[in-house]
């Protein structure tokens, strides 16, 4: 176990999917800046992000992000004590100008590289906003490629309960809204729709709303789909606003469960869907309710960002010390338990 | 000055660390898929090699491809990343020029063939002068066999028709066409016109047998000396061993241009040279 005290700023770098992103972070919580560069106007011509136009993206913006976190930090490079980056999951092409960036940072500026889990560090987002949450606590993951429902004990020690059997929460989001119509990014094309929309209008399926703690997204999405089809003159705004009331009272139920059946002392919900405003009004409601403390990031910890990651990377670096240069980009890299 | 040059667009990555007096260390693979795991460990080492730190380096030199995306993803951000933090220029060389480098010391017209997958190749011809080597044709994508087809025709015709010499240090610049077969004549040191002899090169020759077969009949004799270039037709295979961009031959390239000043400007990123556009649809085309 390496001394954390040695441990000064450190930089983080995310380009797992389409956010190019760099931060500087000091203790793993102290965050000096966060820049993210999103693409999403970019892969919006595509209706869903392209692999090929992200690699190319990130391999342009990534040294002027990096440039613009360590400006905006108000430090100079010379006072970065370690260079973290995301090594997976997600798409390999993009995940390579990360990895590959913060390696020859690190050997340029002498420094230790430290790979991060992107799952891992969403997990840890939510205490960028607050550190001193009491442990354990559930933490609810939902992005556009993750569902994932943990049972955290202590800050590197977590267990995974439940995710999801198909499709993830984001990507139900997204296929559901460009059946729709209503654009890319679906979340929140689907939040501003529903806002206008009456969420009791129809009853769509709550899938595995109890047996156990993974979750199933692709019949809801079906049954949008076939609903459409009988009703082709339905008012798109209530069609957007029950199929997100379904969402999130499954989300919330079983995380819920979770946490009275672990009993945590909270409910953290974290990822690019914990951004969706119905799902965190619905959290603050029933957790008020049932007396559950409840820990919404601000919208900016809850997409991709690499505060979370230079953030995870002080707390693997403290724990098991620097990675390896040989480690290259993981797509598949899970969620250890 | 002191160079790192990184060559990643093909199934080869590595680097080497030199300057004009000649290369002090190389360290490169040849194998699949391991571009990111292994350059950042291979720069290290050869460091370690020459007996330099990093932060002595002048200036990085990369391969900016055509090839492999996956491979020049990780060498082009390296190169930019390294440039950034060691506050240093870049020099930026193209695949095909690379490997016409790799075999320059030959009167022949060289021919350099990168795979480009996909059931194509990227290729160009050159020549080694006096001056510095020689890019005599656009940098194309084309069919292998259309590329066996241009040989041949070259080889009947003795040279390229029409057009204007090109310009030494072959940079990148679509506008440049091809030699006028009076270059032949003009007291150059290639063979005369009617006696066009080429050098072909590059992993688009092991990769589609389509040249082998076209030009076998040329062969005279083959040397099963795996260090040799067989020299014996008007048409010559190089040695499988000079197929891939070498980070030796564009540490010594890297070092002409930078002799002549011939550097990327600092703030600017090295973009790696697709010459495709991605494979997807906007929406409503």
């Amino acid at each position: 176990m390496s001394d954390c005290l040695t441990y000064g700023p450190i930089l983080g770098i995310e380009t797992s999917c389409d956010e190019t992103a760099a931060a500087v972070v000091v203790n793993g919580c102290e965050v000096l800046s966060s820049v993210v560069s999103s693409q999403a106007d970019v892969h919006a011509l595509y209706g869903g992000v392209v692999p090929e136009i992200a690699g190319r993206a990130h391999l342009e913006r990534i040294i002027p992000v990096v440039s613009r976190a360590i400006s905006e930090a108000r430090i100079s490079e010379h006072e970065i004590t370690a260079v973290a980056a995301t090594v997976g999951p997600g798409l390999v092409g993009a995940l390579l100008v990360g990895v590959s960036t913060a390696k020859a940072l690190s050997l340029a500026w002498g420094v230790p590289f430290v790979a991060v889990n992107h799952l891992e560090a969403h997990l840890q987002a939510t205490f960028l906003d607050e550190p001193d949450i009491e442990l354990p606590v559930v933490v609810m993951l939902v992005s556009g490629g993750h569902t994932f429902l943990v049972f955290m004990e202590d800050r590197l020690r977590y267990k995974v309960l439940g995710t999801t059997v198909d499709d993830a929460a984001g990507e139900a989001f997204d296929k559901v809204a460009r059946i729709l119509g209503l654009g890319y990014p679906g979340g929140p094309a689907i939040d501003r729709s529903s806002r206008e929309g009456e969420a009791s209008a129809i009853t769509f399926p709550r899938p595995m709303f109890t047996d156990g703690w993974n979750f199933s997204f692709s019949g809801l999405k079906t049954a949008v789909a076939t609903y459409m089809r009988h009703h082709p003159g339905a008012v798109l705004e209530d069609v957007a606003a029950s199929f997100q009331e379904a969402v999130v009272d499954v989300i919330i139920a079983k995380a819920l469960n979770a946490v009275s059946v672990y009993g945590a002392k909270g409910l953290c919900l974290t990822g690019g869907v914990a951004a969706n405003s119905r799902l965190r009004e619905v959290a603050r409601d029933l957790c008020e309710h049932k007396k559950v403390a409840v820990h919404l990031p601000s919208l900016a910890m809850c997409t991709d960002n690499a505060a979370m990651i230079a953030a995870t990377g002080w707390w693997r670096l403290k724990a098991d010390g620097p990675s390896p240069l040989t480690i290259g980009a993981e797509p598949s890299l899970p969620l250890v338990v | 000055m002191l160079i790192l040059a990184i060559t990643s667009s093909t199934k080869r990555v590595g680097c080497a660390i030199g300057d004009s007096n000649g290369v002090r260390s190389v360290v490169q693979a040849t194998r699949d898929r391991s571009h990111a795991e292994l350059l950042a460990s291979q720069i290290s080492t050869a460091c370690d090699q020459a007996g330099v730190d990093l932060r002595d380096v002048g200036a990085v030199a990369v391969d900016v491809g055509p090839g492999l995306y996956t491979g020049l993803r990780v060498g082009v951000t390296t190169a930019n990343a390294l440039a950034y933090a060691l506050k240093v220029p870049t020099i930026t060389a193209n695949s095909v020029e690379i490997v016409a480098f790799g075999v320059r010391h030959t009167r022949r017209l060289i021919v350099t063939v990168i795979d480009a997958k996909r059931g194509e190749v990227f290729w160009a011809v050159y020549q080694w002068a006096m001056y510095g080597l020689q890019r005599l044709s656009e940098l194309k994508v084309a069919k292998p066999g259309q590329v066996v087809s241009e040989i041949k025709h070259l080889l009947e015709s003795g040279g390229f028709a029409g057009g204007s010499p090109a310009k030494s240090a072959s940079r990148v610049d679509n506008s440049l066409t091809a030699l006028s077969s009076d270059y032949f004549a003009g007291g150059s040191p290639a063979k005369s016109a009617s006696r066009a002899e080429v050098l072909l090169v590059g992993d688009g020759v092991i990769e589609y047998p389509v040249f082998t077969t076209a030009f076998a009949s040329q062969r005279i004799t083959k040397t099963t000396d795996n260090d040799r270039i067989v020299a014996t037709s008007r048409v010559e295979i190089a040695d499988k061993g000079f197929s891939y961009p070498s980070a030796e031959a564009l540490a010594l390239y890297a070092s002409d241009l930078a002799a002549r000043q011939q550097f990327v400007d600092a703030e600017q990123q090295v973009r790696p040279l697709y010459l495709r556009t991605p494979d997807a649809r906007r929406l409503g085309t």
